[in-house]
């Protein structure tokens, strides 16, 4: 029992007086790499956003503008209809025989 | 060092902020991590995090506390992440047999060649420790902090950090009482 008190004691102290390991020389390269690295990954990213963003706002305009016709078209195509009817006679009247 | 041109990203500050502390991130990443190649990757990532943080850098601590708290962050980001996968590992070791490599042997370069044998004990022992625990005391251990900068480190009371490390030297002298009392039997 006192031997195993002992040894964690002594496991215990064991990283007292450690020394600090030294770091890569070219650390700073290596870091100044990976920021020019990211800078160009960043832009390639804005680009890609931006041009979604494009098609998304010519998508909007191209499916509000296909709307704004579809709905004049309808219009005429009433007008037309009426128009059709007139013209052959085919429009007829209603009356309820009392 | 003039914290407003590191604020403003001036590369040539940043270069010396590097070289400044670069020992500082590796020691404290690598004695997290116990991996060399993997603690100068995280270095790098550490600076290149740091390089972008700058401008929200307020100087409400000093750079050195900044610092400290980074590599901690990303060495317990990266412990978990190895964590993960040795539990991913462990499903799929129970349909293939495969040696796995045990990095839990490693040895801090720091170490005096006379306690390198009870380092690897003690290391795999503080391993096991909670997170914070573990956090405090190898802050101290590896890098002799003191307990007021561990505390502003780990943005916890003074009185948080004497417990945790009271709570895992205590901790700690279990493990290694159940490890001697199996390997002295044998």
């Amino acid at each position: 029992m006192e031997n195993i008190d002992q040894e964690i004691e002594k496991t215990m102290n064991s990283l007292s007086g450690v020394q600090r390991a030294v770091s890569n020389p070219f650390l700073h390269t290596r870091i100044e790499a990976k920021l020019d690295e990211r800078k160009s990954y960043h832009k390639w990213a804005m680009a890609i956003f931006y041009t979604c963003l494009l098609l998304a706002v010519a998508n909007v305009y191209t499916l509000a503008e296909y709307q704004w016709n579809t709905t004049t078209t309808t219009v005429s195509e009433v007008d037309y209809t009426s128009a059709f009817q007139s013209e052959y006679g085919l429009t007829y009247t209603l009356t309820l025989e009392q | 060092m003039d914290i407003t041109k590191l604020q403003n990203q001036d590369r040539n500050e940043f270069k010396l902020m590097v070289q400044d502390h670069q020992d500082l991130v590796y020691n404290t990443v690598l004695s997290f991590v116990r991996n060399i190649e993997d603690a100068e990757d995280i270095c790098q990532e550490v600076f290149v995090d740091a390089f972008h943080g700058l401008p929200k850098f307020k100087g409400e601590s000093s750079l050195k506390t900044w610092l400290y708290r980074l590599s901690v962050n990303a060495a317990m980001g990266y412990l978990r992440k190895q964590n993960r996968q040795k539990r991913a590992q462990f499903l799929t070791s129970l349909f293939a047999i495969e040696e796995r490599e045990d990095i839990s042997d490693f040895v801090h370069p720091g170490v005096q060649l006379e306690n390198q044998e009870r380092a690897i004990i003690l290391d795999k022992a503080i391993a096991k420790l909670p997170d914070k625990q573990m956090i405090a005391y190898r802050l101290r251990s590896f890098e002799d902090l003191d307990y007021e900068t561990i505390a502003k480190v780990m943005e916890t009371s003074l009185s948080s950090v004497e417990s945790l490390l009271h709570r895992a030297k205590q901790n700690l002298q279990k493990h290694l009482r159940i490890y001697y009392t199996h390997n002295m039997i044998d």
